[in-house]
């Protein structure tokens, strides 16, 4: 189990993550939030990437920094990035990092070649990664942090760019993945998240305002919506409170941080 | 003109051209100072200024005795006309006035290669400023626009050409300033003032030979440059860089394993290495043999090289128009499939091997690495190495060789006694002859036999005192050793010690330049080590893995270790080898206090050990440098701003330290 506690991250004056505390177990768990929200900011701290100003990350009882590379093993990290480097063929890329995540030879090429299928890319594993599309190069790095079975998947935006069929057919996998580890996803293609998410994380400006099941964040937030009756909450999806989180997220985070003290679990 | 913006005014440009043109000025002013002691003396010169026209004289006489001869008095044959053509050619000499002047200085820059080198690589790299947009994915929009193909080629070979002037007007016109600044040399002079421009047939000053030569380098970079860019329309810019880069090399081997009389040799004077890399064969006189005809092998070359270029231009616009990028032929096709039915089968490689690869491979580690050693190796000159040891000296090391002890110095001392008897005996013999001689002369009888036996004994005695100077140099040496001997109680050996005062003393100048290229290196391959993981985004993914971390950097430190005790060892060794060819290394196994250099040092090591150690401890400095080169690649976002600062680091160390070359 992964467990944030009063986790807080502070650039100067500016407050990126604010007191979080949210607990992991096994299943999908979706990441939500507008640009600037802290989601790149709690992803980068729990893949151990930027020091954390406050607060702890605990996996299975234990810090994470005592933990050190005993941590990294577990966790499989897809990031938003079109760099990689273009000499690379995918598989020499997935060999690369399969080297990196310790694996023995054997496996690491089995794995490779499974998910290379996985991803649809074994046609073209032989070509480098520079000749790649931005939606191949996004497959490439989920066919990199599924290697060696990783307890913990963190996934930074999938499916970008990918064609709607390949982010249906990727979808789909990623949710057979939830059943035995944890898979933190965060996306802006909320369809994504409110098929398959356990719960859903939503973030704003740096705070953690709700922690729920997609369809009781739906419920929860419709209530309050219609309690401060200035918004039609009938029919609303996942995408209209995104939308109005990304729209009045200042206005609401203000009010939430006056009247609400409450750890979500 | 928005092109052409791109290209000069940026950054890394100006960063490029500020970088050669320091690499220029440093290495000349270090060649510079290395060849002086290799040029003309001042008496030789002399007597060539005075039969210079005697030479001409006799080559237009010879050729016209030759023509005479049955032979070669076949009109249609080439060696006919060669000799005709000789003849018109050196007439064209008779009366040029040859002027005395100072050619330390423009022979150094007439000798010095590097600069070509140089320039060559700011043509390249305008190149590669072209094909950057395919490389950022923008080759499609850009030929989408109405003047994004011919036009755009058009004005990209114009960009090229302006370039290499200002590149070339850069290079060389840096070096020609520092030419002039030194001496007076003269440019309005014939260029046959200098004896290497002997056989120039033509009456031109040096200045205009200069322009003139300036001119064919600019014309020969250029079509080397064109037709790198036209292997790029052609072929994919990775093959591009293969077939480029063996056509150098065959041109390379074409020029140094030809020799000037096989039958071949068209292909070592038409050649683009000629052209463009050799000095002095530049000014060579040689007719060709091309269908029977004697023509003029620059004249050759040049037509070769300016038809080339404009074929070559003709054919890379004409490219741009009609290339479509996403097209892959049927044969690419074919090959596509067998290299991903091989790759499927391709072993599992331990990480370290990925980081050579990425070090080597990805960030063109292994071409740097080749050019510095390349360059390295052509500006080491083992004619600077000239052996003027007595070889008597020598014979006495292999005699007296051993420990220095009293027995040794009493046997020195005999064999030192008994010359000087010898000595002795000669001159006394002398003064009887010269006497005999003497006493014949007044009674009119003839002196042959006393005359043979004075010749004789002069020999004799002049042999002696060549023994003796040898003799008394290891003399000397064996006193010193004694009483150091003595001393210390230490044990040392009489050797001869020239190579190993070159190695570790005399010759510092070229270990400081070798320490230099070596840098210069480690700076070039390992600027991208970290730099490029911020560049490809992968820092911080490569913090999410396992061994992404400590392991990751133990596998970039220890190919550094490795890369630095291959570069130092393959650029010092040059040294080594040659200062070996020339005076050899006799006894490695004896004590390094037998070097009076090395007296006051402690350890009691052989040479052969201390050499070694010396050379891992240069290796070991190498390394320190390369961590340190990726401690900056770590602070810095790329590989240019490493370069910068690493360069900067290295010209402050040099001018506060006052190194010089």
């Amino acid at each position: 189990m992964l467990e944030l506690k009063n986790l807080t991250k502070k650039y100067g004056d500016f407050t990126a993550l604010d007191h979080l505390n949210a607990s992991f177990e096994t299943g999908i768990y979706g990441l939500l939030g507008p640009n600037g929200a802290g989601k790149s900011t709690m992803l980068n701290l729990i893949t151990d990437n930027i020091k954390r100003t406050e607060g702890s990350i605990l996996y299975n009882g234990k810090d994470i920094l005592t933990m050190g590379s005993a941590y990294r093993k577990k966790i499989g990290y897809t990031p938003q990035m079109q760099g990689m480097y273009d000499d690379f063929t995918a598989r020499d890329f997935l060999h690369y990092i399969g080297s990196l995540k310790g694996m023995k030879s054997a496996r690491c090429k089995k794995q490779t070649e499974e998910f290379l299928s996985v991803v649809n890319l074994s046609k073209d594993a032989h070509h480098k990664l520079g000749s790649f599309s931005g939606g191949m190069k996004q497959r490439v790095l989920l066919a990199a942090a599924m290697l060696d079975d990783p307890e913990i998947l963190i996934l930074d935006e999938p499916t970008a760019g990918l064609d709607p069929a390949e982010r249906i057919r990727l979808r789909n996998y990623i949710a057979s993945l939830g059943e035995n580890r944890t898979v933190i996803l965060s996306t802006h293609v909320l369809g994504d998240i409110e098929s398959i998410a356990k719960k859903v994380l939503l973030l704003s400006r740096g705070k953690l305002r709700h922690f729920e099941a997609p369809q009781q964040l739906i419920e929860q937030v419709k209530r309050e919506l219609a309690r401060r009756g200035d918004v039609e909450t009938d029919n609303m999806t996942l995408e209209d409170i995104y939308l109005y989180y990304t729209e009045h997220s200042e206005a609401y985070g203000e009010q939430k941080h006056e009247g609400s003290e409450e750890n979500i679990h | 003109m928005r092109e052409a913006k791109r290209i000069f005014i940026s950054k890394k440009t100006v960063f490029l051209m500020v970088l050669l043109m320091c690499v220029n000025i440093v290495f000349f002013g270090y060649q510079n100072n290395e060849h002086k002691a290799s040029t003309m003396e001042s008496d030789t010169y002399k007597e060539y200024i005075d039969t210079y026209h005697q030479h001409i004289d006799e080559t237009i006489v010879n050729a016209s005795d030759m023509l005479s001869v049955s032979i070669f008095m076949d009109e249609d044959s080439y060696v006919y006309r060669n000799l005709k053509k000789t003849q018109a050619d050196y007439e064209v000499l008779k009366g040029i006035t040859l002027t005395e002047g100072d050619n330390q200085e423009i022979m150094s820059f007439f000798r010095f290669t590097l600069v070509d080198f140089l320039f060559l690589i700011s043509g390249i790299y305008i190149v590669l400023c072209f094909l950057q947009e395919r490389k950022k994915g923008l080759h499609l929009l850009v030929r989408s626009t109405t003047r994004g193909r011919a036009v755009l080629a058009m004005q990209r070979m114009v960009i090229l050409f302006v370039g290499l002037v200002v590149s070339d007007a850069l290079l060389y016109g840096s070096l020609l300033m520092i030419t002039v600044s030194k001496a007076d040399v003269g440019f309005d002079r014939s260029i046959q003032s200098i004896s290497e421009f002997s056989e120039y047939v033509s009456r031109v000053t040096i200045g205009e030979y200069l322009f003139t030569q300036l001119v064919a380098k600019l014309v020969g970079v250029f079509l080397l440059c064109v037709f790198f860019y036209m292997l790029t329309t052609l072929i994919s810019s990775s093959l591009s860089i293969i077939v480029f880069g063996l056509t150098l090399v065959a041109e390379y081997l074409l020029y140094i394993l030809i020799m000037p009389t096989d039958r071949m040799c068209a292909f070592k004077y038409m050649n683009l290495y000629t052209y463009v890399f050799a000095r002095t064969d530049y000014g060579r006189y040689y007719n060709l043999n091309l269908f029977e005809q004697a023509v003029d092998s620059r004249l050759a070359a040049t037509v070769l090289v300016v038809g080339l270029a404009v074929i070559f231009t003709v054919v890379t616009i004409i490219k741009n128009r009609k290339w479509y990028p996403m097209s892959t032929p049927a044969f690419l096709r074919k090959i596509d499939k067998l290299i991903a039915a091989f790759s499927k089968k391709k072993s599992i490689w331990p990480n370290f091997f990925w980081e050579c690869r990425k070090v080597l491979l990805s960030q063109k580690g292994i071409w740097i690495g080749l050019i510095v050693f390349y360059l390295a190796y052509s500006a080491s000159t083992d004619s600077f190495y000239v052996d003027t040891r007595n070889p008597y000296e020598m014979h006495w090391y292999e005699d007296f060789g051993g420990d220095i002890n009293e027995a040794k110095m009493q046997e020195v001392t005999a064999t030192r006694d008994k010359i000087l008897k010898w000595m002795e005996g000669c001159r006394k013999n002398l003064e009887k002859y010269y006497a005999t001689r003497e006493k014949y002369l007044m009674e009119g009888r003839t002196t042959q036999y006393v005359d043979k036996q004075i010749g004789e004994t002069q020999a004799k005695l002049a042999e002696h005192e060549k023994e003796m100077v040898g003799l008394n140099i290891v003399y000397e040496k064996v006193e010193n050793g004694l009483e150091y001997t003595k001393r210390t109680g230490k044990t040392i050996q009489i050797i001869d010690t020239h190579s190993y005062y070159l190695l570790l003393d005399h010759d510092k100048s070229t270990t400081t330049r070798n320490h230099l290229y070596i840098f210069i290196g480690m700076i070039g391959i390992f600027s991208g080590i970290i730099a490029n993981e911020s560049t490809t985004h992968m820092k911080m993914y490569l913090h999410t893995l396992y061994k992404g971390r400590k392991k990751l950097i133990v596998n970039k430190v220890l190919i550094i270790a490795i890369m630095a005790f291959v570069m130092s060892t393959a650029i010092h060794i040059i040294q080594f080898v040659q200062i070996g060819e020339v005076f050899g290394y006799m006894n490695l196994n004896a004590a390094v206090q037998s070097i009076n250099s090395m007296r006051h040092f402690l350890l009691d090591i052989s040479i052969g050990t201390y050499l070694t150690f010396m050379y891992i401890g240069r290796g070991f400095l190498t390394f320190l440098v390369g961590c340190g080169v990726m401690t900056i690649s770590n602070f810095c976002k790329n590989r240019i701003n490493t370069i910068a600062v690493c360069s900067g680091i290295m010209i402050l160390f040099i001018l506060l330290t006052g190194i010089s070359f």
